[in-house]
């Protein structure tokens, strides 16, 4: 089996107020595609309830960095009370949502995901060894390529929030 | 004949939809791109808890090429669904209140017409094939095209289900 490393542990975001769930969604899309990405998208569920709706996705996009290794980041999104409100802004009446959104990342750095050094213990041996002291120091690049993507679509989602305070 | 799966996506909704456009709408793309259509399952029993409850089974596949086969199978599950009127633009429509659970599956089938398991030489042979020669296609090309035929199949189930977290920046892919 491919071993997964996780680089980043459940960075949190937290807001409440006015955005558009519509186009949070297709901003993280956008800057997936952007970095190289491939989509995956595991839970789609939305209840509509009467205090407003409840969303929870859970995406999961990933990317080849080498033959042996890839990234993959992990954001489960809940939303709640969602409420489509109209607001005014430079004097044109706008439709937005209003609620309170959680979000987790997670990052992951998953090497040998093709199980080619999976078939003897000696193989694992040997991918250890090569992980750990040969290769060290291209493990600790994609580490760190793991850490800043994550950081960067934090960050992305965090200003793409604060539009709407203003 | 090996499977490559790929990926379980799952879509729940509660709230109030228009299944007939949904059914029409997802069975319209997939016999549109050319699967061949099967709803081997269609139950249908009422709740006791209100409602019906309705389970569709749906297996579509295509031949992509002479070896690889596409699959696409879709289980949808609803409960409580009720039929109510609702006045929308001004006219009275009936549309439909429910929970709604969509499962996409999806799996590439080679050797679908069963050439390389007659003999063991071609058993062996075809498992060269598949891990040496046609290895980077598989997963560069044909997964990765399945996959993404899925996720446009499963954005035009939130576009009828009128879901917020919808529209995908990967259309033009595949």
């Amino acid at each position: 089996m491919a071993e997964r490393e996780k680089i980043v542990d459940e960075l949190r975001l937290k807001y409440e107020g006015l955005f558009d769930v519509n186009e949070l969604y297709l901003t993280m899309d956008k800057w997936f595609r952007e970095k190289q990405y491939d989509k995956r998208e595991l839970k789609n569920i939305e209840y509509v309830k009467p205090e407003g709706k409840f969303i929870e996705l859970w995406i999961m996009p990933w990317k080849k960095i080498t033959d042996y290794a890839k990234i993959e980041i992990k954001i489960r999104i809940q939303m709640f009370d969602i409420k489509e409100v109209e607001v005014e802004k430079d004097k044109h009446k706008v439709k937005l949502n209003q609620g309170r959104i959680q979000m987790v990342f997670d990052g992951y750095l998953t090497t040998d995901y093709e199980n080619k050094w999976e078939g003897k213990p000696t193989y694992v041996f040997l991918r250890t060894i090569f992980d750990k002291f040969i290769y060290k120091g291209y493990t600790a690049r994609f580490q760190s390529q793991v850490a800043e993507d994550v950081n960067h679509i934090h960050t992305t989602i965090k200003s793409f929030l604060n539009l709407y305070r203003f | 004949m090996t499977d490559y799966n790929l990926p379980q996506e799952i879509l729940k909704f509660k709230g109030i939809f228009d299944m007939d456009l949904l059914y029409r709408s997802m069975r319209d793309w997939l016999t549109r791109r050319g699967y061949y259509f099967e709803e081997p399952v269609y139950k249908n029993k009422p709740n006791p808890m209100g409602g019906v409850e309705d389970e569709i089974t749906w297996n579509c596949w295509r031949k992509e090429t002479d070896y690889m086969k596409f699959w696409i199978n879709i289980f949808i599950h609803t409960q409580e669904f009720n039929t109510i009127e609702v006045i929308k633009d001004g006219k009275k429509k009936k549309m439909n209140k429910a929970r709604l659970a969509i499962y996409f599956n999806a799996k590439v089938e080679t050797d679908y017409q069963h050439r390389w398991d007659k003999t063991p030489f071609l058993i062996w042979l075809n498992n060269i094939y598949e891990k040496y020669i046609i290895k980077p296609e598989m997963d560069n090309i044909y997964t990765d095209k399945l996959y993404y035929y899925v996720l446009k199949l499963h954005n035009i189930a939130k576009e009828c289900l009128g879901m917020e977290a919808k529209g995908s920046e990967y259309e033009d892919v595949w």
